[in-house]
């Protein structure tokens, strides 16, 4: 599958927290933790796990800079 | 996927990897840093050239990236260094290098000029949880 977004980074499932609507997956990208707020329904969707391997994607207008 | 090889002058090298422009030349002169020359004879290194240079600057301490900056909400802190800068009109596009891999924020051109961002310099991207995708690799 190919998408438009520039940010595309390979990591693996670290945490999954599922609620009514929302579930919060953590990925671990490298030294660094990523979280993400998908749908419960994606989750079932994607049969995601903790251990699994993913991309967390974002679209480059979504990223905020700051400076010490 | 974002280019991971931009390429820099020795001075944004330097500021990128925290030595003095000094070291890099030498660094240079004595082969240590691979390069690549213009034309005119400078010496341009691409940024895959000094990955191991980095992670020998990640072993001083350095604060937990979710942990930086505390002040705002946003989950996704992710500390780098800015590796390339394009302002276009109203629009600036910069690449951050954040570990093993480059980040790419769009920002306005106004607020790229107001944090004076320059190659090397330590930055953090921010990004709302509820902006995050994933992708299942199979």
């Amino acid at each position: 599958m190919t998408i438009s977004a520039r940010n595309q980074l390979p990591g693996r499932v670290e945490e999954i927290l599922l609620g009514q609507i929302m579930a919060h997956v953590t990925v671990r990208v490298g030294d660094n933790l990523i979280e993400s707020v998908i749908t419960r329904r994606s989750v079932d969707a994607l049969q995601l796990k903790t251990g699994d391997e993913v991309k967390v994607v974002v679209k480059s207008t979504e990223v905020m800079l700051q400076k010490d | 996927m974002a280019t991971n090889n931009e390429m820099l002058t020795p001075r944004e090298a330097a500021r990128l990897i925290g030595v003095s422009y000094p070291s890099i030349k030498q660094w240079i002169l004595t082969g240590k840093l691979k390069t690549v020359q213009t034309p005119g004879g400078h010496h341009r290194i691409a940024q895959s050239n000094l990955k191991p240079f980095l992670e020998k600057d990640k072993a001083k301490p350095t604060i937990a990236s979710r942990e930086r900056f505390r002040r705002v909400s946003g989950r996704n802190q992710l500390a780098g260094k800015v590796v390339s800068i394009r302002i276009e009109g109203l629009l600036a596009e910069v690449i951050l290098a954040v570990g093993d891999t480059n980040v790419t924020a769009i920002i306005t051109a106004n607020a790229a000029r107001e944090l004076q961002l320059k190659k090397g310099d330590t930055a953090a991207a921010l990004i709302k949880s509820t902006d995050v995708m994933i992708e299942r690799l199979d």
